[in-house]
């Protein structure tokens, strides 16, 4: 079968072509959600080494659960960005285990903003994002980067963060004032004019 | 800050999303060659067929169920049609009437059929 063939399957068929040993399914499934899991864990963590084990460790549970694979009751995509999620928690709570005052450190930094700074002196306006995003509690961060990074409707998000539509447009609404805010001292550096 | 500086921000930060690495790649591909369950095995079908119950093995020698139920069917209405010898059945069997007493019947042609054969042919 030729890999285009498998282009306008849909995730949930892969994964069952998966569990009954297509590696070419396998492949498709690769190509299309490592992307998105790498994009999202990098994002939550600022770091892209720890991202890639995450992306990977996230595939590596998709694969295990294939063959129990419930149909009709998640989508892969959504179960897959819940899995990142989960693995981020872990690692961020470890950070903060190891090094109690770094996340202390954290906003001040956004609010000071000497990282943010030392972005912009750079002109690397991601890096300044990346630092601001990072000062969100966690529950806003994902809520921000599923709606306004990975363009996901606030449906999915809820359901991806198992929670109502409302309290997403609340997360959303507060982490974006809460990002403006953060990098409202900046907003010349940045480039974008005054007024 | 204002939204629409937030939303262009967004923008270029969707754009320039991290790839993942081909190693990355590799590995998940590694993992995924490694967590594929086999494929199911493939199984023939059975050489004898499992013993069947008298009832059922009866019901195959005659064809099935219907078949058998045909038959019997067939065989009550062989005996009624013989015991009744309805007029009409009577009538086709010996082109006559059915109440005349039969003497006898020809079962096979006689010889008469060959005579004209043993005429010249003119012409």
């Amino acid at each position: 079968m030729p890999f285009d063939a498998l282009s306008d399957v849909s995730d949930e068929a892969l994964v069952v072509l998966y569990a009954n040993g297509d590696p070419l399914a396998a492949r498709a499934l690769t190509l299309r959600l490592t992307p998105r899991v790498l994009a999202v864990a990098a994002r939550m963590l600022a770091d892209r080494a720890e991202a890639e084990d995450v992306a990977q460790e996230a595939m590596l549970r998709l694969w295990r659960i294939a063959p129990d694979w419930r149909q009709g009751e998640a989508k892969v995509s959504t179960w897959l960005y819940r899995v990142v999620f989960n693995l981020c928690a872990d690692r961020l709570r470890g950070r903060r285990r190891q090094s109690p005052t770094a996340l202390d450190d954290a906003p001040e930094v956004a609010d000071a903003a000497p990282g943010v700074e030392a972005a912009l002196i750079e002109g690397d306006r991601m890096r300044a994002l990346d630092a601001a995003l990072a000062a969100l509690p966690d529950r806003q961060r994902q809520a921000v980067v599923l709606r306004h990074l990975e363009g996901l409707s606030n449906p999915e998000i809820a359901e991806v963060m198992q929670v109502g539509v409302e309290a997403v447009e609340s997360l959303t609404a507060r982490g974006k004032r809460a990002l403006a805010a953060l990098l409202s001292g900046q907003r010349a550096e940045l480039g974008y004019e005054e007024g | 800050m204002r939204d629409t500086d937030l939303d262009d921000l967004f923008a270029k930060a969707r754009h320039a999303a991290p790839l993942p690495s081909v190693d990355l790649m590799a590995r998940i591909l590694r993992d995924a060659e490694a967590a594929m369950p086999p494929p199911a095995p493939i199984r023939s079908a059975p050489i004898r067929p499992a013993r069947l119950p008298r009832r059922s093995w009866v019901l195959v020698l005659f064809g099935g169920g219907g078949v058998l139920a045909g038959l019997a069917t067939a065989t009550v209405a062989g005996v009624w049609i013989g015991m009744q010898q309805p007029a009409p059945v009577a009538e086709a069997l010996w082109r006559g009437d059915a109440t005349a007493q039969l003497d006898s019947m020809d079962l096979a042609p006689g010889y008469e059929l060959f005579a004209s054969l043993d005429m010249p042919v003119e012409g």
